[in-house]
């Protein structure tokens, strides 16, 4: 008799197909709908309990779609792509409901904030090329016309995100994150500056900590109250996923094969050893924490998905793989559903029993 | 899962008003079966509708401290990692540089980041030099010696405004600077298109793939070395030159029969390319090496050298063949510090 599988079932609760190379994935806030897009210009609604698609926008960016973000509302998705737009769309009808110049190109970052600023409501932080704009709700340029467009010269925006209670936003270019409460008038900017090229950054929940993957294959650390620094090197590849777990202690890392999961309680992680999650066979490409639970899933290049409960004895959970290298992967809000996708265009959502 | 196949990536260099958008929108029009995607610069003006168009904005890494071997591009780190998600949709790059640029961090990000290793390659820099001009913009600009001396091929367009006798002596000085690069005279940009794409500059296999008589320059360094254009043309070099030619950039070959000391050759390269990387933009050579059936060949981007074994001497004389392009290189070094690598 073989022995019993030390793996939970995982089942495959449905599927969709996009044309191409998936880029961004995102669960609406209540968890109803899963929207997905890809380099085709392809943007997919689904009903996240049937799969089914509920609108499918062929051409919502001409040469590629590179962010989504659901309105806090749930009502509407904002867009942007490679053909210098942003546009928002209503995701009960599917109309379009506003398209704008995005700056640049290649508009690649979105971002609503979680909380309304003032009485401008929630606020969407672009990043096209080197400008940086916030819009409102209805998809209007916030404050001044100029839609607050912030020139950064010469240094395109890697990554932005809203931090520390939903009114401040941390904007990364490849030297230094800016973090600006926009819900204070003329607030002075916080810089953290870096000696190694930025590729990505993650704020802890908490906001104590600030982590950026670096273009040297290294994970740079701030204690944002201090002011002190850690840098971790060794990666086999460059970090490009960092995925806090919601109590701000753990962070998992990708950069070659394993993941590495850092304690960042007390004075955080410097001189510790990280725990090793190794089983995927080629290079990891997408890792995430549930958002109020205490796993972490994490998907590779060969297609393989994990899920896994790191400081458990036996810390791998469940297995899955999909067709193709998996591009994203996102828990819905609830933790019960992983939605993944893939270079091929796969959407997957699955479902540990 | 990735393929295992690279696509290739052709560099246009030049300064401004040289003619590069001349050749992009030539090469883009002609039909070569290639599906070529463009990473054009922050100025760049392509006349023709073209699905893949990306500009870039030239934003230098700096690595290490800023070691100028460590400069890499990160816009182009960042658009060709974009583009790799689609590299069904194209089966060629070329990345149009301003006329300020310095090809030295481009063509180290082919080397040296993991990423753009992975889906891409550098096929060779193309420099496109306004032969009317040249003369004027050769000693004021360094910007314009760096890109001559990087080229794998080198356009010298615009020859039709040159009276000859004066061509033959920008021919020459572009000659001099890099006897390594083919050079081809054009009017409007008009080349054969196979002339500057699948080049294989950085290529190993066809490393050596030079003019026969690319030494010829460096050798008979006070008796230049023309094409077509040098009839009625017999200058001396140096001081009776009518005008003196900034000469930083340069070259320096060596070619000399004899095996080498593997130990030696390592220790020297080592050095050489650690203390002086900084001013090798290019080299390239094939060496015999003592206890070696096999030729050894290398090529290299300032600090960054690749070689290897490539196949055997045979019938051939053990010849070690090496050009270095570079600035303010000491030719008396290089000879001295070749030589103490042949085995006793």
């Amino acid at each position: 008799m073989p022995a019993p599988s030390p793996f939970r079932p995982i089942a495959f609760v449905w599927n969709g197909k996009l044309e191409d190379f998936n880029t961004s994935l995102a669960w609406s806030p209540g968890g109803k709908r899963l929207a997905a897009a890809s380099v085709s210009g392809q943007v997919a609604i689904y009903d996240a309990a049937e799969g089914k698609a509920i609108h499918l926008i062929e051409q919502a960016h001409a040469d590629g779609c590179d962010a989504i973000a659901w309105r806090p509302d749930g009502n509407a998705l904002a867009t942007a792509g490679r053909d210098g737009t942003w546009k928002l769309w209503d995701t009960e009808d599917g109309k379009l409901l506003a398209e704008h110049e995005a700056g640049a190109l290649w508009a690649e970052h979105l971002a609503w904030s979680p909380r309304p600023i003032g009485e401008r409501g929630h606020l969407l932080a672009l990043g096209a090329g080197n400008t940086l704009s916030l819009w409102t709700e209805t998809g209007t340029p916030a404050g001044e016309a100029s839609g607050e467009a912030i020139k950064l010269p010469k240094k395109t925006v890697t990554d932005l995100a809203w931090i520390m209670g939903g009114t401040s936003l941390a904007v990364a270019t490849s030297t230094e994150i800016i973090v600006r409460d926009h819900a204070v008038e003329n607030d002075t900017p916080r810089v953290f500056r870096s000696r190694d090229p930025i590729l990505n950054m993650a704020f802890s929940p908490s906001g104590k900590w600030l982590m950026t993957g670096n273009q040297d294959c290294s994970v740079h650390v701030w204690n944002t109250d201090s002011g002190t620094e850690m840098h971790m090197r060794g990666f086999a590849a460059k970090v490009r996923q960092l995925a806090w777990h919601r109590n701000s202690r753990w962070l998992a890392t990708g950069g070659g094969l394993a993941i590495s999961v850092w304690d960042c309680s007390g004075r955080g992680p410097e001189g510790r050893t990280p725990l090793l999650l190794e089983w995927h066979a080629d290079q990891l490409s997408a890792l995430q924490y549930q958002p109020e639970g205490d796993w972490l899933a994490s998907g590779a290049r060969d297609g393989s998905i994990a899920i896994w409960s790191p400081t458990q004895r036996q810390n791998q959970i469940s297995r899955a793989k999909i067709s193709s290298g998996v591009t994203r992967v996102a828990w819905s809000p609830d933790g019960k559903l992983l939605a993944a996708t893939g270079e091929g265009g796969e959407v997957q959502v699955l479902a540990v029993e | 899962m990735s393929s295992t196949t690279t696509i290739p990536v052709t560099v246009i260099t030049g300064f401004l008003g040289a003619g590069k958008t001349t050749l992009l929108n030539r090469i883009l029009t002609e039909k070569h079966g290639k599906r070529v995607a463009v990473i054009e610069n922050e100025f760049g003006e392509i006349g023709i509708d073209h699905q893949l168009v990306i500009q870039s904005d030239e934003e230098i890494f700096e690595l290490n401290n800023g070691c100028i071997c460590c400069r890499v591009r990160g816009d182009l780190i960042r658009i060709l990692g974009k583009l790799s998600q689609r590299r069904d949709k194209f089966d060629y790059v070329l990345i149009e540089t301003t006329g300020m640029a310095d090809p030295g961090p481009v063509a180290q990000t082919f080397f040296t980041d993991a990423d753009v290793k992975e889906s891409f390659r550098l096929d060779g820099i193309v420099t496109v030099v306004d032969a009317k001009h040249v003369d004027l913009h050769f000693d004021d600009m360094r910007e314009v010696r760096e890109q001559i001396g990087f080229a794998d091929v080198i356009l010298l367009n615009k020859e039709d405004l040159v009276p000859p006798k004066d061509f033959a002596k920008i021919e020459a000085l572009i000659r001099k600077t890099n006897p390594m690069a083919k050079i081809y005279p054009t009017k409007d940009a008009q080349i054969d298109i196979a002339k500057v794409l699948d080049v294989g500059g950085f290529d190993l296999k066809r490393a050596l793939d030079l003019e026969p008589d690319f030494l010829k320059a460096d050798e008979e360094e006070h008796d230049h070395h023309h094409h077509e254009h040098d009839d009625e043309h017999e200058h001396e070099h140096g001081e009776e030159h009518d005008h003196h030619h900034a000469e930083d950039v340069t070259s320096v070959g060596i070619r000399a029969p004899g095996d080498l000391d593997e130990k030696k050759l390592s220790d020297w390269l080592g050095t050489l390319l650690r203390t002086k990387g900084q001013d090798i933009f290019r080299m390239k050579g094939v060496l015999a090496v003592k206890g070696h059936a096999m030729r050894f060949v290398f090529q290299g981007v300032h600090m960054l050298m690749d070689g290897r074994p490539d196949r055997e001497w045979g019938n051939e004389p053990r010849v070690n063949t090496l050009i270095f392009i570079g600035r303010n290189l000491d030719r008396a070094a290089l000879n001295e510090g070749f030589k103490s690598c042949l085995a006793e």
